[in-house]
């Protein structure tokens, strides 16, 4: 099989080129390859570079498929900021990658699981929308599951 | 609060993103979550998320089963058995499980209706022993509903009561049936103190005895008479169910005696209507337990000194679908199966060795040992599912 590479094209016009068969793991690459060939550049108006570079660099591993899955939990431990991380789902979600997305979406919910409600709202930046008395009124009508 | 600068924040994260994240998280928090603001709490009490929170609870590895015993609601013999337990590091252990407070005096005199979807129903005579107070409890939430008692007043001295879940309407629901004189037999509630009902798994009846029947609808929060009553040719039906599979897709389902022949009665939820449905023709009279296998109705049979046979029921309510599935032999003749759990593990209690299946269409057979022995007869064996199914808590007192 010849190595054909693609080019991507982040949102901030940085382009990064990758071999074909490693690109195709995102569906969505995939789908466009069929359609077209995708000879020319394949932009990515949603994704910055920053995780771009972070994506291709999951789609560049060369893991036995047995250590797949403890490679893309440890490849996302190390990636560990909530908003990098949030990013990263995203583009994973854009792209059709599901594994990357998974473990991204899994780190963040490991990472919030024992957030109080002003962490969660502080981490996803949440505006809370409740006056005081609203929010007393719903921690009474929930006060059993604190 | 909400900073302009940052790339990421809740208006441009995307909604998908969101729910994946969310979805990952243990009911319990996501309780806490509703108050974090409006939209989280609409979308956290959506019911296609509740939906997809348990569907994905449900198939998560981790089995844990809660054994819940009749008669004995004690913190002490409540017991948790975990399966499985390594590949979940990430599930805390549900320690946090804390039976309901009832009153002191009630707790020998429980009895647990079923589960369905993380959900438990179970009740205990009232104070005055007049009435029978019903309870739906959520033990990932720790929340419980208490059904509000029912406008038929009516007096009858037998209850049975089954717990269990409508697909069609996304409604739990409770079926109690009630007689005036019949027998309610094995685990019987020891009634002394209030000698007005008993309550039971199995029920005898005599012939003149109508059998009243009435459903709990949570989603309308009102009793509801069963117009379609039990055919009086029913003369005894027993709840067989050890394992709590049974009621997850509309159905509730009895072994019980019609003109004399063995019989599979059967309750729609949605129609709240009975029916009844035919065991395979060889199947001996010494049956032991109703099930659900691969997500059908299937018939444990005792079939003679060692063996059991597994009848499975390929076309639900067609009497020539059974198939005999699989055969297992207890040598030891000290094995007592309790059923089949929803993820196909057979699970029974055994002095010795596993059975011996010669037609392992079984994934796993499980020996599961219960403290004081475990009468299949006497306890429920209940997956725990994390599980957002709301049940609306008591104003006062959360348990």
């Amino acid at each position: 099989m010849s190595k054909k590479t693609l080019t991507l094209m982040s949102k901030d016009k940085q382009l990064f080129n990758i071999e074909e068969h490693l690109a195709v793991q995102s569906v969505t690459i995939r789908n466009m390859v069929k359609e077209d060939g995708a000879s020319s550049v394949i932009p990515l108006p949603r994704v910055d570079s920053e995780t771009l570079a972070l994506v291709i660099e999951y789609l560049n591993r060369q893991q036995a498929p047995e250590e797949d899955e403890d490679y893309v939990k440890k490849f996302v431990d190390e990636r560990g900021e909530i908003p990098t991380l949030l990013e990263l789902a995203q583009a994973a979600l854009d792209l059709d990658i599901k594994k990357l997305m998974d473990a991204a979406c899994m780190k963040v919910a490991d990472l919030i699981k024992d957030f109080t409600l002003e962490e969660v709202r502080e981490a996803l930046r949440i505006e809370n929308d409740r006056t005081p008395e609203e929010e007393k009124a719903i921690r009474d009508e929930f006060q059993w599951a604190f | 609060m909400a900073s302009s600068q940052q790339p990421t924040s809740m208006e441009n994260l995307p909604h998908d993103i969101l729910l994946y994240i969310l979805i990952r998280l243990p009911a319990k928090q996501l309780g806490q979550m509703r108050c974090v603001s409006k939209p989280w709490d609409f979308l956290l009490s959506q019911p296609s998320f509740v939906k997809s929170h348990l569907h994905r609870s449900t198939n998560l590895n981790d089995e844990i089963f809660l054994v819940l015993s009749d008669g004995n609601y004690d913190e002490d013999t409540f017991s948790i058995t975990p399966h499985d337990f390594s590949r979940s590091p990430r599930l805390d252990f549900p320690g946090f499980i804390k039976l309901p407070a009832i009153p002191f005096s009630a707790r020998n005199k429980v009895i647990f209706f079923g589960s369905v979807n993380g959900l438990i129903s179970f009740g205990f005579p009232s104070h005055h022993g007049d009435d029978f107070v019903v309870k739906i409890w959520n033990p990932s939430l720790s929340a419980v509903l208490t059904v509000p008692s029912s406008d038929y007043k009516q007096h009858f001295d037998c209850l049975h009561f089954r717990f269990g879940y409508d697909p069609k309407t996304d409604d739990y629901k409770i079926v109690k049936l009630m007689s005036s004189s019949g027998i309610w037999c094995r685990l019987v509630i020891n009634m002394h103190e209030y000698d007005f009902f008993t309550v039971g798994r199995s029920f005898i009846r005599n012939a003149e005895d109508l059998v009243e029947g009435e459903v709990y609808s949570m989603k309308k929060g009102s009793w509801k008479l069963i117009t379609n009553r039990l055919s009086s040719h029913v003369t005894m039906f027993s709840d067989e169910e050890t394992v709590c599979v049974d009621g997850h897709d509309g159905h509730l389902h009895w072994l019980g005696y019609v003109e004399g022949r063995q019989m599979i009665v059967s309750f729609d939820l949605g129609l709240e209507s009975f029916g009844e449905i035919s065991l395979p023709d060889s199947v001996n009279v010494y049956w032991n337990g109703l099930g659900i296998y691969g997500g059908k109705l299937c018939v444990t049979s005792f079939s003679r000194f060692d063996h059991y046979e597994v009848w499975v029921m390929n076309e639900y309510g067609v009497t020539d679908s059974w198939v005999k599935m699989n055969v297992f032999s207890d040598s030891s003749g000290e094995m007592g199966p309790y059923g089949f759990t929803s993820t196909n593990k057979f699970l029974f209690r055994s002095l010795s060795d596993c059975p011996d299946f010669d037609n392992p269409g079984v994934e796993k057979v499980e020996s599961f040992m219960i403290r004081d022995g475990g009468d299949p007869d006497e306890i429920k064996i209940v997956r725990y599912v994390d599980s957002l199914v709301w049940v609306a808590p008591a104003k006062h007192g959360a348990c």
